[in-house]
């Protein structure tokens, strides 16, 4: 089934690294904006939009992921 | 010539120059930043002769990387770190604590918060390594205590994969993210020890390892009467960012010296009626949070009155006795919140 990992920019690289470790060095990753809480309505929306584009390249396989180099 | 064993690690060769083999190690992210003691296959296979362990064994996997901690992989960090030979029988045991998911050691080693690995050695191999568990325990000075604790880290960092900044989000850290490693002073304190309470023998040798975030001193001079003392160890556990209070959850951990722990005994406390006391002492109103700062997990926390304390009882709150004999300073240990610590047996023949 399709999909696609949501994770907080921070963190982009651990989940790179998680996924590396599991064997999925391909998988679809989307990084949303840390610190949601200091971001006003505007800024979330636009953020999301932009996160929401992604995740529909990205399922639809037309933005492929870089493996993770060794 | 060296041992000509097949190694499973890649071998690198430098110049036969410390300055170039600390460069080298320094720029490949295999440091904490302070000089190493180069792994040589020489000193790597002498690490090796101390354990009756196949050196390609694997003795855990750690996250996030789910790195193979294989015997040869631990002595060439122990060796990096300066450790003695016969030290590493204490870090296999103290990699399978890491390991255990209960530890969290994925949260540790990714989080922002500043939490590293604690680790702490009960049972007659301290006496027999030689470590330190009296005056400046925690400080500089005791080859045992120092060593031991860096390859933990170093075991961490390059098999483990919490690389800084990369992996590693601690915001600032705190400098038990080097070197925090103690002996627990069993012979000068009446307390039954951690190990003992953990449900091992009294003989047994066991390294704990507790998700730490720092270290807070608690002036305890001139506090004779117990409840008094404990009073003022409540107010230093009691405070608002910590983990254990926003996650109300965890096990806080206490370090009192052999002083402390015999004026509990002479007012007839034991240690597990001094974590009643010190419970009773414990917790705040949720409702002096800032709105913001309350998640669900802390209202689930909040006792019928309102009350959040940074444990959810009061067995989980951890004593260990440590430290010169007077006392007049006792430290409390915040943790993570979301990690349990784990005791391990070391397979310590003496």
């Amino acid at each position: 089934m399709p999909s696609v990992t949501l994770v907080t920019e921070k963190f982009l690289n651990l989940a790179r690294t998680v996924a590396r470790a599991k064997g999925v060095s391909t998988l679809p990753i989307v990084a949303l904006p840390a610190n949601a809480e200091f971001m006003t309505e505007e800024e979330i929306r636009v953020a999301a939009d932009k996160a929401f584009q992604e995740v529909v390249a990205k399922l639809k396989g037309s933005a492929p992921e870089t493996p993770i180099p060794a | 010539m060296s041992d000509m064993k097949k190694w499973q690690s890649a071998i690198v060769y430098t110049d036969d120059s410390l300055d170039e083999a600390n460069n080298l190690a320094y720029e490949r992210g295999w440091t904490d930043g302070l000089p190493i003691v180069p792994p040589t296959e020489a000193r790597v296979s002498q690490m090796l002769r101390s354990a009756d362990r196949n050196p390609d064994g694997v003795v855990a996997t750690l996250p996030p990387k789910a790195g193979a901690a294989t015997v040869e992989k631990i002595a060439i960090n122990a060796v990096m770190a300066g450790c003695l030979p016969t030290y590493l029988p204490v870090l296999i045991a103290g990699v399978e604590a890491m390991a255990e998911p209960q530890l969290n050691l994925h949260g540790m080693q990714a989080t922002t918060n500043p939490v590293g690995p604690m680790t702490i050695i009960n049972g007659p191999v301290r006496k027999d390594l030689g470590m330190n568990s009296g005056r400046s325990v925690m400080g500089p000075g005791n080859r045992a205590n120092a060593t031991i604790g860096r390859a933990m880290r170093l075991i961490m960092l390059n098999i483990g994969g919490g690389i800084p900044e990369e992996v590693d989000k601690a915001s600032q850290g705190y400098p038990g993210k080097y070197v925090f490693c103690i002996a627990e002073n069993e012979e000068e304190s009446v307390f039954e020890p951690l190990h003992v309470e953990r449900g091992f023998k009294k003989e047994d040798s066991t390294v704990t390892i507790v998700g730490a975030q720092g270290t807070t001193n608690v002036v305890t001079a001139c506090l004779i009467d117990i409840k008094d003392m404990l009073k003022v160890i409540a107010n230093a556990m009691n405070y608002m960012g910590s983990n254990n209070v926003l996650l109300g959850a965890g096990e806080p951990l206490l370090l009192l010296t052999p002083g402390h722990t015999e004026l509990l005994r002479k007012a007839g406390f034991s240690k597990q009626d001094t974590k009643k006391l010190l419970w009773d002492l414990l917790g705040f109103p949720l409702s002096d949070y800032p709105p913001s700062m309350r998640r669900e997990r802390m209202e689930k926390a909040t006792d019928d009155k309102g009350i959040i304390r940074p444990c959810r009882r009061a067995e989980d709150i951890m004593i260990v006795s440590a430290g010169g004999p007077e006392p007049y300073h006792a430290t409390f240990v915040p943790t993570f919140g979301d990690t349990w610590a784990v005791t391990k047996r070391i397979d310590w023949k003496g």
